[in-house]
């Protein structure tokens, strides 16, 4: 890997780097100082704590699974076809991203609530409702992870460019077999950055989650609605949530992420 | 438009290996074609860089269309400027090296060679044979070096078992060793055991374009001018 | 200029923005901060509105009133949020206050109470007391952990919630969009929005929750003196608060 060492970078710049880092790192460190470590293992086996933590895997784990079958066509057909309204569409892909969270999740309840623009009619025909089950949760996590995943792979696509596809067409290849045999496999890493940094973007959701889901224990309650709940009652079974929370993203976040965008 | 060619190589009649007779603009460059090669037939295609040479390669590739004209392949219309009448690549019978090779480096070069689903194992075995790459069938492209690397592009191309050759400056950047083991293979009527197919070959160096064609053709100031023999 | 040097001075303004626009007030010039809890926010901006009538021209002050869940606003102030006085539906949170040094002693004014009610969307069909426990109606109710959480359980004790949220107006909020069946909210936020009801004839019965003022600093004292004064006890009648718990 290209750069230089510590030592031959300007020490000004460095210098504000660093204090960007203490940024980043002072609250994790605060979180890890006032952690009650003697009774930790006892929090951490809670009943509350189990729970939320189940939901939370299952909430962000099945949005990632969405995400990843939704947003690979997406972010393909923005980056290699001509769209009339390619703008539009690339605003409304990064809209999740820039709206408050609570916002979003206040709007998927406009959409697919009881009441809702469409939900009304997921309720008369299929009985079905999303607000206050887990399929909700799921849902508010997909809206607010998508763009995350979108963005990393249309991003990929762009930068490696058509020559490979267009060398495998001339050779016989047709569209789905460049698909199947370039385009993908070489989109793999990217794939990968991307659904790691959605899954951890739907780990951490709150906003629309409790707006649009609720909050029920062992249905709703993901580890971040409990860490909130807990924070005003019992303050160490929050700072145990934190540090779930904490340890289960820098697992999946660390081995994965050593480039922002992997490169060909 | 068509400027007067000397006949085609050994009194040939029927059917054209390539046919092209239009124009084509892409951005600033503004190509008038007009071209015919005789199957098995080497025409070499020089002029200055940014003349247009890739580019009319890629016109008969089938990755850029012509505004307005006919291209036939193997007495076929593969593109007469409008949309209905466009073949795309993947069913056009030609074989396109570019200049930058564009080998799939997450395959091994025989996985390369052998990409084309018209190939057979067969035919990929004699290639790798006849171009001296068994040794590196299961190397990828990363680890190959220049010459190996012009050489399996050759090879993937011909195993597709085209019918028109495209070569975009295959000798350019290639030590004077490896040159000549291009100027071999293609001075090769039968190579891996097949006849050979029709070559247009771009270079900017005319005594390569001398040495190997049959014909040699100028393109200037957007224009195909000429077809003189050697 | 060098590339270094540049960044210096770009990071050395933008400190000076941050420390000059997060430097605290001294407390002459600050607006008086008032928390309530949110049941209360239009009672206390009346309460608020009649209280600085009473002052003469030289002791007007600017106030600002933030309501949030009680448990939330002790949270913050107990991490040394700066405020003058607190209004909340749970007095007991006046000893964590003043273990935690924030409270100006207990001296506390009474404010009233408030009861519990179940409610339904307006237009919503007629329901009866077996539809509290009905698992397939979609019930919403305060969590637990705030006031009138605890209350909800010690009144109905184990109900089929679907939802617990973090304040009776977010309860309430949910019952106007009718996204759920019935809610557990108080009487006061039912009686004042017009998109619910009560779910049947009820009687206002106890446990009930009281709400209480404290001061948190010298400036918020005269307010919550107010508080205890006839004006102050008919403008929390008038918002349906009765000073005395039911029967």
């Amino acid at each position: 890997m290209t750069g230089t060492g510590l030592r031959g970078a300007p020490r000004s710049v460095v210098a504000v780097a660093a204090a960007a880092v203490l940024l980043l790192a002072l609250p994790v460190l605060a979180l890890v100082q006032r952690a009650p470590w003697s009774g930790l293992s006892s929090l951490l086996t809670r009943r509350e704590v189990v729970d939320a933590l189940g939901v939370s895997l299952v909430v962000s784990l099945l949005a990632a699974g969405i995400v990843l079958v939704l947003g690979t066509p997406l972010a393909w057909v923005l980056a290699r076809v001509d769209l009339p309204l390619r703008r539009l569409v690339r605003a409304l892909v990064l809209l999740p991203m820039v709206l408050p969270p609570v916002v979003g999740g206040t709007a998927l309840l406009f959409a697919l609530g009881r009441r809702g623009l469409f939900g009304q009619w997921l309720d008369r025909w299929f009985d079905l409702t999303l607000p206050f089950t887990t399929a909700g949760a799921v849902v508010a996590a997909t809206f607010v992870a998508l763009p995350f995943y979108v963005v990393t792979v249309e991003g990929a696509l762009r930068t490696s460019g058509e020559d490979l596809e267009q060398v495998a067409s001339t050779l016989g290849a047709g569209p789905v077999a460049v698909l199947r045999r370039i385009t993908l496999p070489r989109l793999l890493p990217a794939i990968g950055a991307g659904l790691a940094l959605a899954w951890a973007r739907a780990l951490g959701e709150f906003g629309a989650t409790i707006t649009f889901a609720g909050n029920l224990p062992g249905r709703t309650r993901t580890l971040p609605l409990a860490t909130f709940q807990a924070l005003e009652s019992d303050p160490e079974a929050a700072i145990a949530l934190s540090l779930v929370l904490l340890a289960v993203s820098l697992a999946v976040l660390i081995p994965t992420r050593d480039r922002w965008l992997p490169t060909r | 438009m068509s400027s007067p060619r000397s006949g085609p190589p050994s009194g040939h009649t029927g059917t054209m290996a390539l046919s092209v007779d239009g124009h084509v603009v892409v951005g600033d460059l503004r190509l008038e074609a007009s071209l015919e090669l005789t199957p098995g037939e080497l025409v070499a295609v020089v002029g200055p860089n940014g003349a247009g040479k890739s580019t009319l390669l890629r016109l008969v590739a089938g990755l850029v269309r012509l505004n307005a004209g006919t291209l036939t392949l193997g007495g076929h219309t593969v593109d007469d400027g409008s949309d209905r009448g466009l073949v795309p690549p993947h069913l056009r019978r030609v074989g396109w090296v570019p200049q930058d090779r564009l080998l799939f480096d997450h395959l091994t070069v025989a996985a390369n060679v052998g990409f084309s689903p018209r190939t057979t194992d067969e035919r990929v075995t004699a290639l790798l044979d006849a171009l001296d790459l068994t040794a590196l069938a299961n190397r990828h492209p990363g680890e190959c070096s220049g010459g190996q690397a012009q050489r399996v592009a050759v090879a993937r191309a011909l195993a597709a078992e085209p019918d028109v050759l495209l070569l975009d400056e295959p000798s350019t950047a290639l030590d004077a060793g490896s040159r000549q083991r291009i100027h071999a293979l293609l001075d090769d009527r039968d190579p891996g055991g097949r006849r050979r197919p029709a070559i247009l070959l771009v270079t900017h160096d005319p005594a390569e374009a001398t040495g190997l064609a049959d014909r040699v053709v100028e393109l200037s100031d957007g224009r195909i001018a000429g077809g003189l023999r050697p | 200029m060098r590339p270094g040097t540049f960044v210096l001075l770009v990071a050395v303004t933008v400190g000076l923005v941050i420390w000059l626009t997060t430097i605290a007030p001294d407390d002459n010039s600050r607006p008086l901060r008032i928390l309530v809890a949110s049941s209360l926010s239009e009672v206390a901006s009346d309460l608020i509105d009649a209280w600085t009538e009473t002052l003469s021209s030289e002791q007007t002050v600017s106030v600002e009133l933030i309501a949030g869940g009680s448990n939330h606003l002790v949270a913050q102030l107990r991490d040394g949020a700066p405020a003058d006085a607190f209004l909340t539906a749970d007095p007991d949170l006046f000893d964590d206050l003043a273990a935690a040094g924030v409270a100006l002693g207990r001296q506390e004014t009474g404010l009233g109470h408030n009861h519990l009610v179940v409610a339904q969307p307006a237009h919503g069909p007629t329901r009866s007391p077996i539809d509290l426990r009905d698992p397939s109606l979609v019930l919403v109710a305060c969590a637990p952990e705030v006031p009138c959480g605890g209350t909800t359980v010690a009144r109905f004790g184990d109900l089929p919630v679907d939802s617990f949220e973090a304040s009776a107006r977010a309860v309430v909020t949910r019952l106007a969009l009718d996204e759920a069946d019935l809610g557990v909210a108080y009487a006061t936020d039912v009686s004042s929005h017009p998109g619910l009801v009560p779910a049947w004839p009820q009687e206002p019965i106890c446990p009930c929750v009281s709400y209480a003022a404290v001061a948190l600093s010298t400036a918020g004292t005269p307010f919550v003196a107010f508080l205890a004064d006839d004006r102050a006890q008919s403008i929390l009648t008038i918002h349906g608060f009765p000073v005395e718990p039911p029967q």
